[in-house]
């Protein structure tokens, strides 16, 4: 049980890293990584998130759209859900925990419309669909291990990008392109965990 | 009057191509393009939505009042990408198995939120229609443009027919993830070759961007400037 | 403090709740039309692959034994053909579903790999017809095995170049499904 819930978190974290593998959150991943400490900023504000949404639509989707067939309302209901939920911690967090507002709430709205909170609740949805033995505390350790691969990405490409200030970078490259570059190198690297979660709990 | 109608179609497709001028929806165009008919998929999936819901929400742009404008886009957005995906699981189970997760996603692909608040928000039914048309086909366009690249070199085919690899053994890395960023950034960096006014784009892309304003009191806060 | 203004709260929310509700009416017509193509989409889809890996077998009975789920494939005249098992194992990038179907007189008559997320160009190969072919032979009783070369045995596989761990997941879920097989022909079913 603990092995495969640490199997789980480790593979989400490295070898289906939701940037560099699947993709999903590129916005903030290129858009919010120039500075180390906005980028963990960032990247905890959605690790927060997704466990905040995984915790509320699973039970809602296993225990009120699936026995009573509404399945095809998943993507509606999950949106609106992820979109309320992020207001909600927002006007909360402002009111009640100005400190943590101002370092983290500015983020939030940046949050409503990323894919990779919509993508982490549908893909545990999925997952658990294939094998029943994936249940609600799979769910969020894989949540979770999710915003923690999001934010070891951010923080590695935040130390890239810091050195690529000082490069020389032709004319024609600078500013997005050489960007998409070095984040090519750094999925290169990801590439080379593939393989590994097993054999290290093997 | 028709050439206004026709530039609205037009300008989607090269001058603010949403993909390479814009930088909009870069999730799909990094995820799904390793095959070109996978590009086709997503793009007229996408296309779908985008002119249906320019269509609605310019329709009720008297209606809908500010405060919940994000929400009620979003609910309509949403309601016509699951139309869209029964209907693509009913007719078309393959393609709904190669684009997997990214068919729902389709939600929050910044390009069809970006286009609801920039434009057919603010604009007449007809105009928001071509306007979702246009950025449609510049979207379809972009994805097929590296597809097309990412298959011929990573797999040696197009459209799955062998052209190169009778001769060369295919170059994997390109339809690996790496592959994708390493593409883009080079057509990126094309696109603004060719194009004369460099820094016209970087307005663009964050004035097209519906987190443009969040985004903006970050910058603020940080001093730095996004993409 | 503002004084309460009920339009201001309630348009607003009127507005959303309305549009909430054209959207769910919408989207449960749409299920209503398509319920039944979608169904009927999942079933051709398994079926397929079922037909693939047990060619001939025109209907099939699902059944439960020990707790292990599988297919017993019937020809046209509704003779029983063989069996249809789904076994996976842990790839490279994640796990593989393999199906294959073993005739009544223990030939394997095809596999079929169901899902799979290995590396395109590299583990992808398992569905390659070069590597599911070398399976269509007697099922050993103790198993395939895995070589890296030229394979000189009916139950040696030769791996995919490159691709060794892919090859041996693959393998691993055929020969459970033929324990499986073994299992149930031992037991007089």
């Amino acid at each position: 049980m603990f092995k495969a819930l640490a199997a789980c978190f480790l593979a989400s974290i490295l070898t289906e890293n939701y940037i560099l593998n699947r993709f999903l959150g590129i916005c903030p991943f290129l858009g919010v990584s120039k500075k180390l400490n906005t980028a963990m900023g960032m990247s905890s504000a959605v690790t927060f998130v997704m466990v905040l949404a995984t915790a509320v639509t699973w039970p809602i989707y296993t225990y009120l759209l699936l026995p009573n067939k509404l399945e095809y309302l998943q993507t509606v209901v999950f949106i609106l859900i992820i979109a309320t939920l992020v207001q909600l911690v927002e006007t909360i967090l402002k009111k009640y925990i100005p400190s943590l507002y101002n370092s983290l709430g500015i983020y939030l709205p940046l949050i409503t419309t990323n894919c990779a909170v919509l993508g982490v609740t549908m893909l545990v949805i999925e997952k658990g669909s294939i094998d029943p033995s994936f249940g609600y505390i799979n769910s969020l350790v894989n949540a979770f291990g999710a915003g923690i691969g999001f934010l070891v990405a951010m923080a590695i490409f935040a130390g890239v990008r810091q050195r690529l200030e000082k490069c020389n970078i032709p004319k024609t490259l600078q500013g997005l392109p050489i960007t998409l570059i070095a984040a090519s190198l750094v999925a290169v690297s990801f590439l080379g965990f593939q393989g590994l979660i097993d054999g290290l709990l093997a | 009057m028709s050439n206004k109608l026709t530039y609205q179609i037009t300008k989607g497709i090269i001058k603010e191509n949403p993909v390479l001028r814009l930088v909009l929806g870069t999730c799909p165009t990094l995820a799904i393009t390793t095959a070109a008919s996978n590009a086709i998929g997503m793009g007229v999936a996408a296309t779908i939505v985008l002119i249906c819901s320019n269509a609605v929400i310019s329709m009720l742009r008297k209606f809908i009042p500010d405060k919940v404008r994000i929400p009620a886009y979003i609910t309509i957005i949403a309601g016509f990408v699951s139309i869209v995906q029964m209907l693509v699981k009913a007719f078309a189970p393959e393609l709904n198995s190669t684009l997997g997760i990214y068919l729902p996603l389709i939600v929050v692909n910044c390009i069809i939120l970006g286009r609801a608040e920039m434009f057919a928000s603010k604009n007449k039914v007809l105009p928001s229609v071509l306007d979702g048309l246009g950025m449609g086909i510049g979207f379809t366009a972009a994805l097929l443009c590296m597809s097309i690249i990412r298959e011929l070199f990573g797999n040696g085919t197009i459209f799955s027919i062998p052209i190169l690899s009778n001769f060369i053994d295919p170059i994997l890395i390109f339809i690996l993830p790496p592959g994708g960023f390493f593409v883009f950034g080079i057509l990126v960096a094309i696109a603004n070759k060719l194009s004369d006014n460099k820094d016209n784009s970087q307005k663009n892309s964050c004035a097209g961007c519906p987190r443009g304003k969040s985004c903006s009191i970050v910058s603020d806060k940080e001093g730095t400037c996004n993409v | 403090m503002k004084k309460f203004d009920s339009t201001e709260i309630l348009k607003p929310t009127l507005t959303l709740f309305i549009i909430c509700l054209i959207v769910t009416f919408l989207l449960a017509f749409t299920n209503v039309f398509t319920k039944d193509a979608i169904l009927n989409q999942e079933l051709k889809s398994q079926e397929s692959s079922q037909r693939i890996v047990l060619p001939g077998a025109v209907s099939f009975l699902e059944s439960e034994q020990d707790g292990i789920k599988f297919y017993t494939g019937f020809d046209k005249n509704n003779k029983k053909i063989g069996y249809v098992f789904s076994n996976e194992d842990k790839g490279y990038g994640g796990t593989i579903n393999v199906m294959t179907g073993i005739s009544v007189e223990g030939q394997i008559q095809g596999i079929s790999i169901l899902s799979h997320n290995e590396t395109p160009g590299l583990g992808a190969n398992i569905t390659s017809d070069k590597f599911t072919e070398q399976f269509k032979v007697n099922a050993p009783k103790n198993g395939f095995s895995i070589t890296k070369g030229e394979s000189n045995k009916n139950s040696e596989i030769s791996a995919i170049t490159g691709a060794t761990i892919s090859s041996t997941a693959v393998t691993n879920a055929v020969n459970k499904s033929i324990e499986q097989f073994y299992n149930l022909i031992g037991k007089g079913i």
